[in-house]
């Protein structure tokens, strides 16, 4: 019997992904070394990772429970705020602007943590487990790599607003936001280019996943607005339960360097840097970013504006009843 | 409605193959009649063949065709053949006898012409064969052994290695489908012994996990970011601490490591 891997043996090796097994959860790691995560998301860094030729062949893979020696250390860098979102309002902005920096780690959306917070839906005595993993996960995640790191800043799913009590367990005192938008620009983006979450049946389990019946009536926009609404409105309640900050997508750019500096752990001689990295559209590197909102405005037609008034503007709402009220802000660079 | 019949990986049939007459057969060939394989790409060492029954328009009597199937001199002479033949219940298309030198090699490849649903199915009857054969399907080992018959669908990767100093002499015969046949295959798949790891395979991941745990070794084969030099050393360094396995074995490990991620959706939602 192989002796069980401790952290040291794993310096530098990150999960990429997890999967439940007759024998429970396994993980598939691989040798990620002083790579920084900066692609928009992890699954891109990933696939970065996986073109060396090592990484083809040596990967490891492990039962899940490596992880509980993770958890029993001191992380390298705790996580200092989650990211949950609406899609499509600037997330990835966010990752983008913070991971420019080397004091900063950001994980944007890695499907192992996604699995892991998900796992009870499908096996009820994940929750046994669930809470122990999770901090184990992201102390590995946390690992100080490139030898700068102080903070890590975790991007979630949109769905995962859904298990926020579960991840608030195991991190009780970490900050959070729940980033949102006009659901009509969230929905006209989604009708443009679907996510996991908008098409019927690819999402898994979720509390997002409706029963058939609820659902097979509704046109294709009320179905994305449904979905939308889901979002927005369990970001409001989980808000309001938590401790949330809700953060409009048109506080972005500046909210990051302004009135969120504090909880992504932003010094004053980062606060350029990070907002430099706004310049940059987020998910196409060549292209700046821009506000879309009035192009997406323009491109709704009646059934979409109905769907949206009908499914997600009340839970929209009702965010920006609960938004602290903020001066817009500009980045000055 | 009758049941669709779909292929399995492999399955053993339930005859029982007397080898002895084939085998006397056998020795009656005259050496000059085995021919080398057509498909030299993919070989190493000596892999030839003779054929009994083949396909009008198969050059040499070894390749694949269309034609209708003519039995040859060598299959006429000798009614062990045809004897061999009649349990399979199905038309033949084609019958050789395949022959693996001491020491050849089959290298990894997919005969893409038996992947379809109406495609011929091949059948193996081993009538010389020894325990260090290693024929391998999707990575796995093929428990054959002499005087039994089994279905196998090469569409699927598979690569052969024969170390030692005996020959290899397997009778290898496509047919149609037939609803006889297929139940035969239907019939045995429950009770075919389960595919083993290789030796190579197993070697190899003796020195995955050598490597995953020594620094230094993990350091000398991260320097490359090429791949066919990364093989080599990956190869240089498995002989210099005892790992036996070959290029096949390391790039066979890669592929199934790439599907993995690819396929990473498919495996969450199972």
């Amino acid at each position: 019997m192989m002796a069980a891997l401790r952290p040291a043996d794993l310096a530098g090796w990150l999960p990429i992904m997890a999967r439940s097994s007759p024998a429970g959860y396994r993980l598939d790691w691989a040798f990620f070394d002083r790579h920084a995560l900066q692609e928009p998301f992890f699954h891109n860094s990933t696939d970065s990772v996986l073109q060396l030729p090592f990484n083809q062949l040596f990967r490891r893979d492990t039962a899940l429970d490596v992880l509980a020696a993770w958890a029993e250390q001191p992380a390298d860098t705790a996580p200092a705020a989650f990211v949950f979102h609406a899609s499509r309002c600037g997330s990835t902005l966010i990752a983008r602007m913070l991971s420019r920096l080397a004091s900063h780690t950001v994980l944007s959306e890695p499907a192992p943590l996604d699995t892991l917070l998900r796992a009870h839906y499908t096996d009820p005595v994940a929750t046994r487990w669930q809470r122990d993993s999770l901090r184990g996960l992201l102390a590995c995640y946390g690992q100080r790599r490139r030898g700068g790191e102080r903070s890590l800043v975790v991007k979630l799913d949109a769905w995962n607003i859904f298990e926020l009590p579960l991840l608030r367990a195991a991190f009780p005192d970490t900050p959070w936001i729940f980033l949102y938008r006009d659901p009509l620009e969230i929905v006209v983006s989604q009708l443009r280019q679907p996510g996991v979450h908008v098409v019927p049946g690819m999402l898994g389990a979720s509390p997002l996943t409706l029963p058939f019946d609820e659902v097979s009536g509704l046109t294709r926009a009320e179905f994305v607005a449904q979905v939308i609404g889901q979002i927005l409105a369990e970001g409001e309640r989980q808000c309001r339960a938590h401790g949330g900050i809700a953060v409009n997508y048109s506080e972005l750019p500046g909210a990051v360097t302004g009135r969120l500096a504090g909880l992504f752990d932003l010094h004053a001689d980062d606060l350029a840097l990070a907002a430099a990295g706004a310049g940059q559209h987020a998910k196409r590197p060549e292209q700046g970013f821009s506000p879309d909102g009035d192009d997406k405005r323009r491109e709704a037609g009646p059934e979409v504006l109905a769907a949206v008034a009908q499914y997600a503007q009340p839970a929209y709402q009702a965010l920006e009843a609960l938004r602290a009220p903020v001066i817009p802000s500009t980045v000055s660079v | 409605m009758a049941e669709v019949f779909t292929r399995p990986p492999c399955a053993r049939l339930p005859l029982a193959v007397d080898t002895a007459p084939m085998l006397a057969a056998l020795a009656r060939i005259p050496d000059a009649a085995w021919q080398p394989h057509f498909n030299t790409e993919y070989f190493s060492g000596d892999w030839s063949g003779v054929a009994l029954i083949a396909p009008a328009d198969a050059q040499g009597g070894l390749t694949p065709g269309q034609g209708e199937p003519v039995p040859t001199a060598l299959y006429q002479a000798e009614p062990a053949w045809s004897a061999a033949l009649a349990p399979l219940d199905a038309v033949v298309r084609s019958a050789r006898l395949l022959r693996l030198g001491p020491g050849a090699c089959i290298r990894e490849h997919c005969d893409y012409d038996l992947g379809s649903p109406d495609s011929d199915l091949r059948l193996h009857l081993p009538l010389l064969s020894h325990p260090d054969v290693e024929f391998l399907l999707d990575g796995l080992v093929v428990p054959m052994l002499a005087g039994e018959c089994w279905f196998l669908d090469l569409s699927r990767p598979h690569r052969v290695h024969n170390p030692g100093t005996q020959v290899r002499i397997h009778l290898v015969v496509d047919c149609r489908p037939s609803p006889a046949l297929q139940a035969m295959i239907a019939a045995g798949a429950p009770a075919t012994p389960a595919l083993q790891p290789s030796r190579g395979s197993l070697a190899l991941q003796a020195f995955q996990q050598q490597v995953v745990a020594d620094a230094t070794l993990r350091a000398s084969l991260l320097a490359h970011s090429e791949r066919d030099t990364f093989i080599d050393t990956v190869l240089a360094l498995g002989r210099q601490h005892q790992h036996l396995f070959s290029r096949d074995d390391v790039l066979a490990a890669m592929r199934q490591q790439r599907q993995r991620w690819q396929q990473r959706y498919m495996v969450q939602s199972a």
